[in-house]
């Protein structure tokens, strides 16, 4: 509950935040309630002008660094295990274990994307902030398909599209977005940008080989070049988060071992 | 300008909610989110809440009361009863119109 308090600025949570939680500990956190507390997050940061809050210039960063870095080392690390089980676990026992460790990469990803913004935003914020709307969009439209799948199965939601519709759109949005926000924190160089380029990469081989194959373009039985390139994209994706959330974390150990090699 | 709620966009709806659970006098976040949602029929999420209720507390709508240990009332305030009236009412008129528009057709 607390965790997911941390995505609000610190100027909101300093105003709000005894009173929301007690709010919270009046009933059981629900799927909704936790989206909608993310996205009233998000609101609070893209306009905190809006609402009642002292916008007294900061020292202290508005999330720690090291809750999103340690979200970005688990949303890797996540992602991680479900290459290595696509490319280990055979067919459907892969898909059913993708389905329970999706929720964790998706929600994990999406808290370090918010925090490591924030801790990248007060040097660009403008950039910052348009790099993350995409991503972060993305991740919780693939959320919201996922669980409207496992509730209504193939059946319509919004429109004529499907839970899994969503959840395709959602996913495109997130390597695009991740895309957008692994250059905006080249360009911005406040976080690694080794780890960054790192992102890039593997996002790149994602969006252009893996949208193509996602919507049919082609197919990659004939093709165990681009497959293998498909692989090291998703390996470079998630070694990409995990870097960027060790150099969050731990700033310091990392600066040391890179002056001491 | 503090009356009229439309140019809180997606917020407009959440706020009038909280101004009509807040007319009979005030209540803390978790009263007023539970009388909304008792009101319309649908959730109503912690963030959307608080988004609202910093929207309406920045406009002068409301205002909060000393914390009741870790529970903050609101009130309105007059120009938030100001507001609520004049919401009210025009919803009053939209639903005349429209039941008037309807029995014309029977």
């Amino acid at each position: 509950m607390r965790i997911l308090l941390r995505l609000y600025p610190a100027a909101w949570r300093a105003r709000y935040e005894d009173e929301f939680l007690a709010v919270l500990e009046e009933r059981p956190l629900s799927p909704f309630d936790a989206l909608d507390i993310m996205l009233g997050a998000l609101d609070a940061r893209l306009r905190p002008r809006s609402l009642a809050i002292e916008l007294a210039p900061r020292r202290n960063p508005s999330m720690s660094p090291r809750i999103s870095g340690y979200a970005a080392i688990a949303g890797g690390a996540v992602a991680l295990l479900m290459v290595a089980i696509g490319l280990l676990v055979p067919e459907p026992a892969n898909g059913s274990l993708a389905v329970f460790l999706y929720p964790v990469v998706a929600i994990a990803l999406l808290v370090a994307l918010l925090g490591l913004s924030a801790a990248q935003g007060r040097r660009l914020p403008v950039l910052t902030w348009t790099a993350v709307i995409v991503p972060a969009a993305g991740l919780v439209i693939s959320l919201l398909g996922e669980l409207g799948s496992a509730a209504l199965g193939d059946r319509a939601i919004v429109g004529e599209l499907s839970g899994w519709h969503l959840w395709s759109i959602g996913i495109g949005g997130a390597i695009v977005g991740s895309i957008l926000f692994a250059a905006a924190t080249v360009i911005v160089g406040v976080l690694s940008r080794g780890a960054a380029i790192t992102l890039l990469v593997g996002s790149l081989a994602l969006g252009l080989i893996g949208i193509p194959v996602g919507m049919g373009m082609f197919n990659l039985t004939p093709n165990p070049a681009v497959f293998a390139l498909l692989v090291a994209g998703g390996v470079a994706f998630c070694l990409g988060w995990i870097w960027l959330g060790f150099a969050a974390a731990f700033p310091a150990r990392l600066s040391a071992a890179g002056s001491a090699g | 300008m503090a009356s009229g709620l439309n140019d809180l966009g997606r917020f407009a709806e959440p706020a009038l909610l909280i101004l009509v659970a807040l007319a009979d006098g005030p209540k803390h976040g978790y009263a007023i989110m539970t009388e909304a949602e008792a009101i319309s029929g649908s959730p109503l999420g912690p963030g959307t809440l608080y988004a609202a209720l910093g929207r309406l507390e920045r406009r002068g709508l409301i205002e909060p009361l000393p914390a009741e240990e870790r529970r903050r009332p609101y009130r309105l305030t007059g120009a938030g009863a100001t507001t609520l009236e004049e919401q009210l009412k025009e919803l009053e008129r939209f639903a005349r119109t429209g039941l008037t528009r309807l029995a014309s057709q029977r």
